[in-house]
């Protein structure tokens, strides 16, 4: 299914934008997070954990394969009739505008922890909010084309993240294997929250041009993120040390503070301002996802119609993402869309699979 | 339609952003101290609110450049007083116009009593406020470290210039511990404990008189000038420096020179039942400055000369060395040459919780020295 | 003369409905008396129409008139190769024999020596001709009418490109003239594919737009959608192709050009041969190009004809340039007003000093000072050459020192903003200088606001922005986004000519080649 202009985005623009939607501000606290849970094995349950997307990518790509041209909407309003299938895709609308309200509120706090300390956080989320509403209204090739400059961007500042690595110490990673399969075992448990983003891949499914590259692509991307996440959990355990690591609470940050480097007098900066661009992509991909698949729920033109569900979600993760009190609660907050992301990410394409299966065989059988 | 819709969200975001610049300062409002020292609190000025007796208060003085045009003085000396380094900051607004930036502090000294009650209480300050930099220098002054900011400066434009050229500098030349926010903070983790630099005030002048060692975060000791070469030569910290020599041979004329050398040092830890043995081997690699040598006695003519020079060298820094060792396993117990983290990334489970308690004095550590002369200069 | 569409006949001819005075598209009578007599009213209003009756020799003498607008035709060949003939060497009789019926066809094929003839036979297309330049021949008993192309009278004779000059390179530009322009462009393509169409547009101004492509090489969509376009403009006149090109760009709300224009043909022939279509319009000597990529506006020609070392140096100059333009005065804003604490410490000493003489915040003065400059500028285009730079120093160096002194701005606001005014001139086209010098305003305003916040945030919008806009439909940003690799070659940075050897994909094409050896350049 195409979307305005005919738009549609090609398969190496998917990698893009499944990498930019699942790496994020994510990248800050990930390190912190694991190795409360799995001590220096952390790195390990993460690269594991990278089995959690795999599984989501097939199964969202076979139950793709079987019916190619609808969107996400209509497939569910087809396979659990109407009423059941629109709850279910309210229900996918609701995760959305959850998950990204935590992410807009963790990247405000962040930037007004570090950039602006006086700034109201309602003015930073309301850029914030207006800067996804701008963008994702441009509908998918532009979105396409956008995650595809920008990780080459990402990639730039991510080579910054790498230059405190000189400063480790290789022995806060031995011995190897110590949390035991207990420890690694729950560290994959809390490792695969941090590769949501996979989901979007349900919407996005039929907008692809070549439909027959998604696995591979899928792949690539999940390999990325992996590649990321793993660098980051392995260079800050160098850095900081497993207990130096629980004292701070966005390590990423502090990583670019203790770097000295002659012009620039401070790293995080220049860090901070690509931050945009690493922070905005997951809420851009996943905005325009929700409003695409709310528009295909009523049935309406993308072309005119976009603005309006994209407005109403925007204004909801806006109010949404002010009532926590605190950056702690949103920390909290955190795991639930954790398990929401098991959820939609791995419940839902298996669901949907059994009932195109059982679908097939009813069509079948009337035939 | 939605052009129009756009139009409005366009609006009420210029209406609410633009409506105040919360977080604008006028650069030439704010003071930079470049500078800063902590004290036990003095006699003298307290603070705002009055705290029951038991806390012990500190002082925070910090150096900070004068922008104004046809000042006296390039700069000027503020100190207040609070329950720690935050509250303190927080009694500027009360005799300091403008705005304060900590942000821009490159070194901090650290009174010897105050560092004796520990560290890390004034360490929190700088680490939660999200604008500091992690690559403050710190040090420990022998007495009040606000003495060391008073001394007056003639050479640079303030104390503040003088100290970040003084301790950044510092291990690159010579056998000088310097230490950072970031390796204070890392040096926290079990097994490992901070070293820093020790000043003092001199005929006017301010200088290194050794190391302060710490366990975790109080000082327990000192360690003199010479001392410290060892310790960092044990510690694995690596320094380019002068070391000394004297041959004593040919017929007890003693030649001496000394030779700059660059430290190295590799360790291995050997678990044997309930004992652990440590092999350190350091290795030095230097150039030769200069020899006071009898007349006729050439390098190319007497080749044993070079390793004459080694082999002396080498005995007598691992002599030193096994004095320091004895002297940091009886007196200090505290493991300030970072070796138990060997022992660590092989045995972390059972080791971790006794690390820091009686481990080290029980270890046997066992040191070897290697010089290898790489250069002799132009002369022969 | 318009494009011929297979409606042609049903849709109107925009030129000629809703005029308040339309000229009746009658058919000429034979006698010439009558023809005459209808077209007085139209004659009669223009006191430069020149009217020469003549005989063509015979018994009786064939009565004759030329009309011609003053100054616009060639007077040579019209005395010499037109009304000589007629004059002397044409006989009536001989032109009888021939045929009565067929006067005014043995005439154009027998006397006249002039190139260009076409025939006539309504009114509409009569005084049309008359007005726009052509010669016309009319006949005593003849119903048609001849007219003559024979344009001359005074114009600019070819010169440097003012705008675009090169080290390296043809010192040829383009001038007013459509056809000399046409035939600059086709003195250095000489391929026999190289299409060139002509149409008129603007109702009072029937201004002659040429559209130059490359027959086999450019896409068809592309062509069809361009002549669209142009099709769709209805309005009084075009005085210059800046009208033609707001009229076509794909969106003029947004401040990135979406034409690129050229003033010199070897540019624009170079343009063709990468698949694009050039437009050219009568009494402007700019051309222009159509679809338009970003790159293009950092590129210049002279990066073609010097080795690839260099030209990569200077382009990522260009490139740092075009990001100091814009951003350099919104990074001092931020950074002096909101963190203070990236600037070194001992420039921040410095800095804080001089901000202490001025007494307004940083983006006042740095406004006061931008709009000072570019009045400067826009004072400058206008001014006459001679005092033009007298006046661009005196002004550049006294009002910097002025400002300094009254306490108006501190030296290091003049350096910022010189630096950026010098970086935005580095940039070789004159269209992306125009929205450099808007764009940094804004991010200014942001800047004040919300710090490198707003910096960030500024430059996300114009990045969402870009790489929505759309070039007739193909991507403003390739091949940056989306990134077409085999495009790097030629974005950034040049490689080796020798390597050059496919055309860019981003613009659509159908014949990708550009070397021989089926597209794999040079044999070793």
């Amino acid at each position: 299914m195409k979307d305005r202009n005919g738009s549609t985005i090609t398969s190496k623009q998917l990698i893009f934008i499944i990498v930019g939607s699942q790496v994020g501000i994510r990248l800050m606290y990930m390190p912190r997070v694991l190795t409360a849970i799995a001590r220096q094995d952390a790195w390990i349950a993460v690269l594991i954990a990278s089995i959690v997307p795999i599984i989501s990518l097939f199964l969202i790509d076979r139950l793709g394969k079987r019916l190619p041209e609808m969107g996400f909407a209509q497939m569910s309003q087809e396979l659990f009739g109407k009423f059941l299938g629109s709850i279910l895709i309210i229900v996918f609308i609701g995760y959305v505008i959850g998950y990204m309200s935590i992410i807009m509120r963790f990247f405000s706090e962040v930037t007004k922890l570090y950039l602006l300390p006086k700034t109201p956080l309602a003015v930073i989320l309301l850029m914030y909010v207006f800067l996804v509403v701008y963008v994702a209204n441009k509908g998918a090739r532009v979105i396409g084309r956008l995650n595809d400059l920008l990780f080459y961007l990402i990639l730039v500042t991510f080579l910054l993240l790498i230059i405190p690595a000189g400063q480790g110490d290789y022995t806060y990673l031995l011995p190897i294997g110590e949390a035991g399969l207990g420890g690694i075992a729950r560290g994959f448990v809390t490792a695969g929250y941090y590769y949501a983003g996979i989901e979007v891949l349900l919407v996005y499914y039929s907008l692809v041009n070549k439909k027959d590259e998604i696995f591979k692509a899928g792949l690539t991307a999940i390999a990325i993120t992996t590649a990321f996440y793993v660098s980051i959990v392995v260079i800050c355990e160098l850095v900081f040390g497993i207990s130096g690591l629980q004292k701070h609470l966005f390590p990423g940050f502090i990583l670019l503070k203790i770097v000295q480097i002659p012009i620039f007098e401070r790293l995080e900066f220049i860090f901070l301002f690509f931050w945009l661009g690493i922070g905005a992509r997951p809420a851009i991909n996943m905005c325009f996802a929700a409003s695409l698949a709310f528009t295909q729920l009523l049935k309406l033109d993308e072309k005119k119609y976009l603005i309006y569900p994209l407005i109403l979600i925007a204004v909801s993760i806006f109010i949404l993402a002010l009532l926590p009190s605190d950056i702690l609660v949103v920390f909290n907050l955190r795991t639930f869309s954790g398990y929401g992301f098991y959820l939609i990410g791995i419940i839902y394409p298996l669901l949907f699979l059994i009932m195109s299966i059982i679908h097939e065989e009813k069509v079948k059988q009337n035939a | 339609m939605p052009k129009r819709i756009l139009l409005a969200l366009i609006m009420v975001m210029q209406a609410v952003t633009l409506s105040g610049c919360w977080d604008y300062r006028d650069i030439n409002t704010v003071a930079f101290p470049q500078l800063g020292a902590y004290d036990l609190h003095e006699d003298g000025e307290t603070s705002v609110n009055s705290l029951s007796q038991d806390i012990q208060l500190i002082d925070l003085t910090v150096v900070i450049p004068n922008i104004a045009e046809n000042v006296e003085s390039k700069f000027k000396i503020d100190k207040t007083t609070g329950i720690l380094i935050g509250n303190a900051r927080g009694q500027k607004p009360y005799q300091l116009p403008g705005g304060y930036t900590p942000g821009v502090a490159s070194s901090i000294i650290i009174g010897e009593d105050l560092a004796a009650t520990g560290i890390n209480k004034l360490n929190e300050a700088l680490t939660r406020g999200a604008l500091n930099p992690h690559t403050l220098n710190y040090a420990i002054s022998e007495g009040r470290a606000e003495k060391i900011l008073r001394v007056p400066v003639k050479d640079y434009p303030s104390m503040g210039v003088y100290m970040r050229l003084l301790l950044r500098s510092a291990d690159k030349r010579a056998f000088i511990a310097t230490t950072t926010l970031h390796q204070f903070e890392v040096d926290q983790n079990p097994g490992k404990n901070p070293i820093m630099p020790l000043l003092t005030i001199k005929n006017d002048k301010v200088k290194f008189s050794g190391t302060a060692i710490l366990k975790k975060d109080k000082m327990i000791g000192r360690a003199d000038l010479e001392e410290t070469q060892y310790l960092l030569m044990l510690r694995g910290i690596k320094c380019t420096a002068s070391l000394p020599f004297v041959l004593n041979n040919y017929d007890n004329l003693s030649e001496y020179g000394s030779v700059n050398v660059v430290n190295k040092r590799k360790v291995k830890v050997e678990h044997d039942g309930d004992k652990f043995i440590f092999n350190i081997s350091i290795m030095l690699e230097g150039e030769l400055t200069e020899i006071d040598r009898p007349e006729g006695i050439l390098f190319t003519e007497n080749e044993e000369l070079i390793h004459d020079i080694e082999a002396q060298i080498s005995s007598d820094v691992t002599d030193k060395c096994k004095r320091f060792l004895k002297k940091m396993q009886g007196e200090y117990k505290v493991d300030c040459i970072d070796i138990s983290k060997y022992a660590l990334a092989k045995w972390r489970k059972e080791l971790e919780p006794r690390i820091d308690e009686d481990f080290i004095e029980n270890v046997v550590i066992n040191v070897n020295v290697t010089m290898k002369m790489k250069d002799i200069g132009e002369e022969n | 003369m318009r494009f011929k569409s297979k409606k042609a006949a049903a849709t109107t001819d925009p030129t000629q409905n809703q005029a308040k005075e339309t000229i009746p598209d009658t058919k000429l009578p034979a006698a010439l008396k009558e023809k005459m007599q209808m077209l007085k009213p139209y004659l009669q209003k223009g006191a430069d129409i020149i009217t020469r009756p003549f005989f063509i020799e015979g018994e009786p003498p064939l009565e004759a008139v030329s009309i011609h607008l003053n100054k616009i035709i060639n007077d040579e060949t019209l005395n010499q190769d037109i009304l000589r003939h007629l004059m002397f060497n044409c006989r009536r009789e001989s032109i009888l024999e021939r045929g009565a019926d067929n006067l005014v066809e043995t005439i154009y094929k027998t006397s006249i020596t002039a190139t260009q003839i076409s025939k006539l036979d309504t009114l509409a297309a009569l005084v049309h001709a008359i007005f726009d330049g052509l010669t016309v021949l009319m006949f005593d008993g003849v119903r048609e009418v001849l007219v003559v192309d024979i344009h001359g009278g005074e114009f600019r004779s070819i010169d440097v490109p003012p705008a675009e000059q090169t080290m390296r390179g043809s010192r040829e530009g383009f001038i007013e003239r459509l056809d000399i322009n046409i035939a600059l462009v086709r003195r250095r393509l000489k391929d026999p594919n190289l299409v060139v169409e002509k149409t008129i547009v603007g109702r009072r101004t029937r201004t002659q737009i040429g559209i130059l492509y490359i027959d086999d090489i450019a896409d068809p969509n592309i062509v069809t959608e361009v002549k669209k376009r142009i099709d769709k403009m209805d309005l009084d006149g075009i005085v210059a192709s800046g009208y033609v090109e707001q009229f076509i760009e794909d969106s003029p709300t947004s401040i990135f050009p979406q034409v690129f224009i050229t003033e010199r043909p070897d540019k624009m022939a170079a343009m063709l041969m990468e698949g694009r279509i050039g437009l050219i319009v009568d009494n402007t000597p700019l051309a222009f190009t159509v679809p338009a990529l970003f790159v293009q506006f950092i590129q210049a020609p002279e990066d073609y004809y010097e080795k690839t070392f260099f030209s990569n140096y200077i382009r990522i100059l260009r490139y740092i340039a075009l990001l100091i333009a814009i951003s350099l005065p919104a990074l001092y804003i931020a950074l002096l007003s909101y963190q203070p604490e990236l600037i070194p410490y001992d420039l921040l000493i410095s800095f804080s000093r001089a901000r202490t003489q001025v007494p307004f915040p940083v983006i006042i003065e740095a406004l006061i000072m931008e709009i000072i400059i570019q009045l400067v500028i826009e004072a400058g285009l206008r001014l006459p050459q001679q005092i033009g730079q007298t006046v661009g120093v005196v002004s550049g160096i006294i009002l910097g020192q002025a400002a300094i002194s009254a306490k108006l701005a501190s030296p290091i606001v003049i350096l910022i903003i010189s630096i950026s005014i010098i970086c935005t001139y580095a940039l070789p086209s004159a269209s992306m200088v125009l929205t450099t010098r808007l764009l940094r305003l804004p991010l200014m305003g942001l800047a004040a606001t919300f710090g490198l916040f707003g910096i960030a945030f500024g430059w996300f919008i114009v990045q969402a922005h870009l790489i929505g806009l759309e070039s007739v439909g193909v991507p403003y940003f390739a091949p940056l986004a989306p990134m077409r690799y085999p495009d790097l070659k030629d974005s950034i940075i040049r490689t080796y000519m020798r390597k050059m050897n496919q055309r860019p994909v981003s613009v659509p094409m159908q014949d990708r080649k550009r070397q021989g050896n089926d597209g794999k350049g040079q044999q070793e």
